[in-house]
């Protein structure tokens, strides 16, 4: 993503792009889930949607399911797009809200047609139209990461990208001030650069291994520190969107592709033995496993300069934060788009390199805050790691923010960073972070008012997402990708 | 839940009824319409005075305004006639930097995305390379402001006429009385007495009730303070610390007379930056509400006047007030807020000062509390507003940071920045990079037009506006010029189409 990115924005004649990768060593993607800010990635790329899907085996993704999450038997959609329309200037969840508090049933689901286009496995494109019902949504992917690195390279090769087969064996420092001089390959090739990109993954071949830049653990907070993943054949009718699963010493994700099924147990080692997550793994596949399963570790946390020198590290080398919200690829965007924006000369100077840091940090804390609210808001004690993650302490931004929805349904909103107020309400609501209060300004609203402006709601998103047509259909339609 | 009924805030005193007062009577009114609440307002001032004088500097606004007007059902016309009001598209900043140099702060996009990096980024680049590149022709309000031409902005988002908004220049007493009689209609209740004494609970952290000159005891769940600067609820009552921004901005008083128009409206702000302040003329439809805010240690009060009188005749007695730049360190405590004035003062140089009214408002309707959740909801409130304020300042404080002689800028520029503007104008001088925090009013391509305008240059450019040779973005730059000069060449003028738009 890297050298397709910095390709299409930096002139060959100005900046000379190397790629040293080892086919020795394998791609940790197995099956990536997105969110919809890859679709700006791709549109700066000028890459052709369609083509992109049906080279990477792409589907379409409304939204991820939680199951059994805040409670055993529990399900929630988080949807990429917003609730219904506000009444009188109340936002809608608050409608809600003060009806559930009135004892009506509905779930939040009920409201917001992503989530029921999803249930009915279907999918259409959102409307260009935003007075439209079917415009107040968005839409990521779901593709094969070892697809879609081989379909990058084309296009950075394309634009003048070199790319060089080999391992590296030693990368020289200079005396002066500890800066990266230089790669050395397995064939003794040496490869010299002004600025080097880490993207060798958790081990931070660069970062962490020559630079010793040191990494800041939030194991405590996210105690997974292992995968293990296996793809299967698809099975019954293709999802658009991707499950999360909770299991006795983690989770695990779903993600359906367009020609098998991508499937991973996060899992915490010291909770669950390997052979054990493993085989509860493939006891619970929807179709015949197509592999082995794989092993993955890696430590939650980010690295403590992201950009130390004149090396930045992205991706996995980077930082880590388990996929549960999909947000691997978005990090990676992130690093990518704030690189280019503070793209250095060779002085290096620090204020770049702080700018830099400073962005970054929000941007991994801010995710962060809300996968720890996925774990922290359960009530479930039946295994040790979710009352371990259900009685620990929490980073003091994520427990002011859970106060002000828990009391009174209020989101705290930011200017930079992922996730925004539809996002927080949903997993609030879906953790059972209820408030305990409606908004006053609807105590004296009849409720069957009220229920007339929520019905009208869920009554045009469910006509809505009933007019599209199925997910597999749409995909055959668009795609038409040679299975 | 029948405990949170129980606990619900029934009765609004709003303590001073100006601006502030009036209009945050009738958003609360409109807010709560189908609840049942009773909103009270006390005039607040000595008889024939205003409960804030100073806000009659209000009377440039910011686009932000034209939504809550729109929600509250004020349809367009309508009050820009009952406002005497006109339309703007940009404020215009003369002799800041460099003297005879002046630039316009648009309302729209500076001239057009080429690649993915700020229009400003190119702007550095040309900069760097010895061309100086004046913004205003890259921007349609700003080059329909020079012409005074005016005209609504297109619907079709393909047209160069749909990148910019607009904003009014209004009379800030009509207003104060459109939207008191709006207030009035919807239920709010009008006490037209002084405020004698304001009672607090020993504890110093909560209102217990108003005693008024007449005598009569007012007591209520919910107290705004919309006093002015006076700030006899939040300030005087609550004592809730003032944090004084004067060390950077020091001018303290201001002078101000309304003029009769000579001829067509402009339809920007017109600012000039003085050796003892600055001066302010915002067009009214007949009329020029002029202000001069000055340092009133290196000008009296009859030197001010005398500066304003040569503007021409005034229509009233001119008048001189004083006020301190600053805010609140809390704008919510306990069971009062406090709005306008009383939360703080920002000299008009940004436009702000309904913004900041407007803000206040709208995120106490959003966090509106009961008796159980005012402390959260106060936490909250004054993390955003607070926020909001000190961006302001910043983009206000920028403003200060060029200009060689006169005591005010010697003097701000004496003092050390806040940090926040510090690392904004670091980033900027080193390439052009535009820092932006939460809450923040202003957006990039604001800030990138004011530190170019102010006169700032990037030592830097980012690589990204270095993709294209210079012969290329000369040749697009003049492409994006060409096609804006024509665009804008059609456009009625500005009087003009207001007289048609309000027959």
């Amino acid at each position: 993503m890297t050298a397709a990115s910095l390709s299409r924005f930096l002139r060959p004649d100005q900046c000379a792009i190397r790629l040293v990768e080892s086919q020795e060593i394998g791609i940790v993607g197995v099956g990536e889930a997105t969110v919809p800010h890859i679709r700006f990635f791709n549109q700066t790329l000028g890459l052709d949607e369609a083509d992109f899907m049906r080279k990477t085996h792409a589907t379409f993704k409304l939204g991820i399911e939680f199951v059994d999450w805040a409670r055993l038997g529990d399900s929630y959609i988080h949807p990429f797009g917003e609730y219904g329309r506000e009444f009188r200037g109340v936002k809608f969840h608050h409608c809600w809200n003060r009806l559930r508090l009135a004892g009506d049933p509905q779930p939040l689901d009920d409201y917001s047609l992503p989530i029921l286009a999803a249930k009915r496995a279907r999918f259409a494109p959102p409307s260009m139209d935003p007075g439209s019902p079917v415009a107040a949504f968005g839409y990521a992917f779901q593709f094969d990461a070892t697809l879609f690195a081989p379909y990058l390279r084309a296009y950075a090769e394309k634009r003048g990208v070199r790319r060089t087969e080999g391992r590296v064996v030693d990368v020289a420092l200079r005396g002066t001030d500890g800066f990266i001089e230089s790669l050395t390959l397995a064939s003794g090739e040496k490869i010299e650069g002004d600025l080097f990109i880490d993207c060798s993954g958790f081990f931070g071949l660069l970062t962490e291994k020559s630079l010793h830049t040191g990494y800041e653990d939030w194991t405590h907070w996210l105690p997974c520190d292992r995968a293990v993943a296996v793809p299967c054949e698809s099975f019954g009718p293709l999802l658009p969107y991707t499950r999360a699963t909770a299991r006795t010493a983690g989770w695990q994700w779903r993600i359906p592709l367009q020609h098998r099924t991508g499937n991973g147990y996060v899992y915490s080692s010291k909770f669950v033995s390997d052979d054990e997550a493993a085989a509860t793994l493939m006891k619970n596949l929807d179709g015949k496993a197509l592999a082995e399963p794989r092993l993955l570790r890696f430590v939650t946390g980010r690295r403590k300069k992201t950009w130390n020198r004149n090396c930045v590290a992205v991706g996995l080398a980077g930082g880590f934060v388990e996929p549960l919200e999909s947000t691997s690829i978005y990090l990676i965007q992130a690093a990518i788009t704030h690189l280019i924006e503070l793209f250095p000369d060779r002085n290096y100077d620090a204020l770049n390199i702080d700018e830099y840091n400073r962005v970054m940090d929000v941007e991994f804390e801010r995710v962060r805050d809300f996968i720890v609210l996925h774990y922290h808001a359960t009530e479930r004690d039946d295994t040790p790691l979710w009352n371990y993650v259900r009685t620990m302490p929490i980073p003091d931004s994520l427990a002011y923010k859970m106060e002000l929805f828990r009391e009174r349904g209020v989101v705290v909103n930011y200017k930079l960073g992922l996730f925004y107020e539809p996002s927080w309400v949903a997993v609030y609501v879906g953790q059972r972070v209820l408030p305990k209060r409606f908004d006053p300004l609807l105590d004296d609203t009849p409720l069957d008012e009220l229920r007339r402006h929520v019905g009208g709601v869920s009554a045009a998103a469910l006509a809505a997402a009933e007019s599209m047509p199925t997910h597999a259909e749409f995909i055959a339609g668009y795609v038409r990708a040679v299975r | 839940m029948s405990e949170q009924f129980d606990k619900a805030i029934r009765s609004i005193v709003i303590a001073g009824g100006g601006l502030a007062g009036w209009y945050c009577a009738a958003r609360l009114c409109h807010a709560m319409r189908g609840r049942s609440v009773q909103v009270r307002v006390v005039h607040a001032a000595p008889p024939g005075s205003e409960a804030d004088p100073l806000e009659m500097l209000c009377g440039s606004t910011l686009p932000s305004i034209a939504l809550p007007f729109a929600e509250l059902g004020l349809e367009e016309r309508e009050f820009m006639r009952a406002t005497d009001a006109t339309f703007k598209l940009a404020t215009e900043y003369r002799d800041f930097g460099a003297a005879g140099r002046s630039y316009m702060l648009p309302f729209g996009e500076i001239g057009a995305r080429l690649e993915a990096v700020g229009f400003h980024q190119f702007v550095g680049r040309l900069m760097l390379a010895g061309r100086d590149a004046d913004l205003d022709l890259f921007s349609v309000p700003a080059l329909a402001a020079r012409l005074g031409r005016f005209a609504h902005p297109s619907q079709d988002a393909r047209s160069v006429l749909s990148t910019y908004e607009y904003a009014f220049h209004l009379d800030t007493q009509a207003c104060t009385r459109m939207l008191r009689d709006f207030a009035l209609r919807r239920g709010a209740v009008a006490i037209d007495s002084d405020l004698a004494r304001v009672d607090c609970r020993e504890d110093g952290q909560r209102i217990a009730g108003l005693t008024l000159a007449d005598g009569t005891q007012l007591s209520a769940e919910l107290y705004i303070d919309c006093t002015g600067s006076r700030a006899l609820l939040l300030g005087q009552g609550l004592r809730v610390p003032f944090e004084d921004w004067r060390p950077w901005l020091p001018c303290d008083r201001v002078a101000v007379a309304r003029v009769q128009a000579a001829g067509a409206a402009p339809p920007f702000t017109r600012i000039a930056a003085l050796p003892n302040g600055w001066l302010m003329q915002i067009p009214l439809r007949g009329a020029i509400d002029n202000a001069l805010v000055f340092h009133g240690q290196s000008l009296d009060d009859a030197s001010a006047l005398a500066q304003l009188k040569a503007l021409g005749p005034a229509a009233a007695a001119p008048r001189v007030l004083s006020f301190t730049n600053g805010r609140h360190r809390e704008f919510w405590r306990g069971n009062c807020v406090a709005i306008g004035g009383a939360a703080g003062f920002l000299e008009p140089l940004a436009a702000t000062g309904l913004r900041l009214i407007d803000d206040g408002i709208a995120r106490l309707v959003a966090l509106f509390p009961d008796a159980g959740t005012l402390p959260l909801m106060a936490a909250e409130y004054n993390r955003m507003l607070g926020a909001a304020w000190d961006g302001a300042r910043d983009f206000v404080l920028l403003h200060y940071l060029h200009r060689r002689e006169g005591a005010p800028w010697k003097l701000s520029q004496g003092a050390e920045p806040p940090r926040s503007l510090a690392q904004r104008l670091e980033l900027f001088r080193y390439r052009g990079r535009v820092v932006l925090n939460d809450e923040e009013i202003f957006e990039e391509a604001d800030w990138a037009c004011a530190l170019i305008g102010q006169g700032e240059r990037p030592a830097h450019h980012s690589i990204l506006a270095a993709q294209m040779g210079e012969e290329e973005v000369l040749t697009q730059f003049s492409r994006i010029a060409q096609v804006m000069q024509s665009a804008v060449q059609k456009l009625p003028p500005h009087q003009a189409y207001l007289e048609r738009y309000l027959a």
